[in-house]
């Protein structure tokens, strides 16, 4: 029993993980909070629907070709949406309401180009389950597990050990500075955002077998991804890993030792509990507006 | 006293606001129009809500995504308590209103202390907490995800319908709130909002308390929002947990950012117009939350300041260029 909640928590928390590290490099380059991240996931499951299942493309093109199509989204949601509304715009709270307006925009396109209904993404690999520790598996959640924690070393070692990562870090840090260093502010902000939207789309392109590829999924896991950035340090993004793997495992073992139909409340009473008495969030980010 | 005082002196003004005299009348106008008065109710109870949201963020600076679950609270704890308790309406109001300004205030203490993103964070995870304990509720007495049928208000038996009814019940209760909240935000109580929208650190520095204003600020909105709520429920005669929704405190964030936040009309011009957008938009179906996304991105590029910001723009500009007129003349 232990074992299935852990692994199911690993799962939902790599997912978490995920949508919540592109919070945390968002707001560390821009300073706002992106809340169609959870959408531009779903936005990936479509894709990834439509390259793998619709037109047949084997799965590792497909796969490439989402992460792509979603870098490609995310550069162009910068250029043409952000950074106008940011120049032009005082308060952040009107840029974040321009994002749930993006999030709005993607979802109806999604229904639009997809219809309404949801849509099944058929396994891609030949073997469907996988026995673990005794207990059965679908293999895309093991899998699931290893493309997040694959994807997090990278983007581990693209931040620190690559020229280019360290710019962005630099950038998000102190634009002024970076910008007397020669570092192309604009640009690696740019392109922050596409590699938050490349790993959401991955996200979501892998989570598409497991829950299907549906609109409604994107709220759910905005506020998920967003509540585990917030839980485990906004802006740092260890921090949102950390805080994905908390959340969900808040959420999976309340679901198997308490309740349930409890489990949501539980993990959210949890947020509140921690955004109460330790708000920087468990690995003391430091805040960038305050 | 003041006040009037400083109305009189605005001799003036006071034709600008004549044409609002039509506004009881609209009934009249819309005999045979009955889905219009109900809309009008509508606008009635968004405006309520509005305004105390604009007390907490527009002039407190209190980000909140828990509208609409304050809204809920009202709705749902006055029909609790009418069918639990069997009390009547006209006290179940009050108590679901003072409900929800209370749990607003307790609140709003140890959110008090946090800044925007953690703020927006506990807010939505209020909202969240609140709609899974409306939508599994112990015993399923707020009918979990059925919702629930609330009693309808008739103020009197005989006479105009009841929804015509209810839009001057409505129109008595804007003016009230409204009212209130203009009282408020020019009291000292109300510099004080604005001193910490624009720096803590500087209004502690004046010797305001801030976590004591703050919990002010969300106790009025509790106020607000749950006797919006109330009214609510007792007009459309059922609620649901579509109310409590999150997407729902985005729309009323939306409708205090479109008319203008920290004004006198700024929730009332933002609230019905963009109840009557959505209204219109329905029409579209599909295209309706396309449509949305992109006149709310056109709203934010052009008019980020709200329709009041607009208007105070443009007629400082008129203002600015018969100055310049009248200085060249002379």
């Amino acid at each position: 029993m232990f074992t299935r909640l852990l692994i199911a928590a690993l799962v939902a928390g790599s997912i978490y993980g995920l949508i919540a590290l592109g919070y945390s490099l968002i707001y560390r380059a821009s300073g706002i909070m992106n809340l169609a991240q959870g959408d531009l996931m779903c936005l990936g499951g479509f894709l990834g629907y439509t390259f793998y299942s619709k037109l047949g493309f084997p799965f590792l093109i497909a796969l490439a070709l989402t992460i792509f199509c979603c870098f490609i989204v995310g550069f162009i949601l910068e250029k043409i949406v952000i950074r106008p509304i940011f120049q032009k715009s005082t308060t952040t709270s009107v840029i974040i309401l321009a994002t749930v307006a993006v999030s709005y925009i993607i979802q109806s396109l999604e229904i639009i180009i997809w219809g309404a209904a949801p849509l099944s993404m058929p396994s891609f690999l030949s073997l469907k389950t996988v026995k673990f520790m005794g207990v059965i598996y679908q293999t895309e959640a093991i899998l699931c597990i290893g493309v997040a924690f694959i994807t997090m070393l990278g983007v581990h070692f693209f931040m620190k050990k690559t020229s280019f990562g360290i710019a962005m870090r630099a950038a998000a840090m102190d634009p002024v500075a970076a910008r007397s260093c020669g570092i192309n502010v604009e640009q690696t902000t740019r392109m922050t955002w596409a590699i938050s939207t490349a790993i959401a789309g991955l996200a979501g392109i892998m989570v598409g077998p497991l829950y299907g590829v549906t609109t409604t999924l994107g709220t759910y896991m905005s506020s998920k991804g967003f509540a585990s950035a917030v839980v485990g340090g906004y802006g740092d993004m260890y921090g949102a890993i950390l805080g994905g793997g908390v959340l969900a495992s808040l959420e999976s073992f309340s679901a198997g030792y308490i309740s349930s139909t409890l489990k949501q409340l539980i993990a959210y009473l949890a947020v509140l509990f921690i955004l109460f008495v330790k708000p920087r969030g468990l690995l003391n980010a430091e805040s960038v507006k305050d | 006293m003041k006040i009037i005082t400083q109305f009189s002196r605005e001799n003036k003004k006071y034709l600008a606001y004549l044409p609002l005299l039509i506004i009881p009348f609209f009934p009249l106008f819309l005999k045979n129009y009955q889905y219009g008065i109900m809309l009008l109710c509508f606008a009635e109870i968004y405006i309520i809500a509005t305004t105390g949201l604009d007390v907490v963020y527009g002039y407190s600076g209190q980000i909140t995504f828990a509208t609409s679950a304050f809204f809920g609270i009202g709705a749902y704890s006055s029909q609790l308590l009418h069918v639990n308790f069997n009390l009547p309406l006209i006290i179940t109001i009050p108590m679901a209103s003072l409900i929800g300004c209370i749990i607003a205030m307790i609140f709003a203490i140890p959110v008090s202390k946090l800044r925007f993103a953690f703020l927006s964070l506990s807010t939505i995870s209020f909202g969240w907490v609140v709609y899974q304990l409306i939508t599994r509720s112990p015993g399923g007495i707020t009918g979990d995800y059925n919702g629930m049928f609330v009693e309808r208000i008739v103020f009197f038996e005989n006479g105009p319908d009841r929804i015509t009814q209810y839009f001057y019940f409505g129109l008595i209760c804007v003016i009230l709130f409204v009212g209130l909240k203009l009282l408020l935000v020019r009291s000292r109580v109300g510099r004080a909002f604005l001193a910490i929208k624009q720096n803590v650190h500087a209004a502690e520095g004046m010797g305001i308390n801030v976590r004591k204003y703050k919990v002010y600020a969300f106790g009025v909105y509790g106020l607000y929002a749950a006797f919006a709520g109330t009214l609510y429920g007792h007009l459309v005669g059922f609620i649901s947990p579509e109310t409590v929704a999150e997407t729902q405190s985005v729309l009323f964030l939306i409708m205090a950012m479109f008319g203008g936040l920290a004004s006198n009309w700024g929730p009332l011009i933002g609230a019905t117009s963009i109840l009557l957008l959505n209204d219109a938009l329905s029409h579209f179906e599909q295209y309706q939350l396309l449509a949305y996304g992109i006149l709310l991105i056109a709203f934010i590029v052009f008019i980020p300041d709200g329709v009041v910001g607009l208007i105070k723009r443009t007629t400082s500009r008129v203002n600015e260029k018969s100055e310049k007129v009248n200085n060249a003349e002379n």
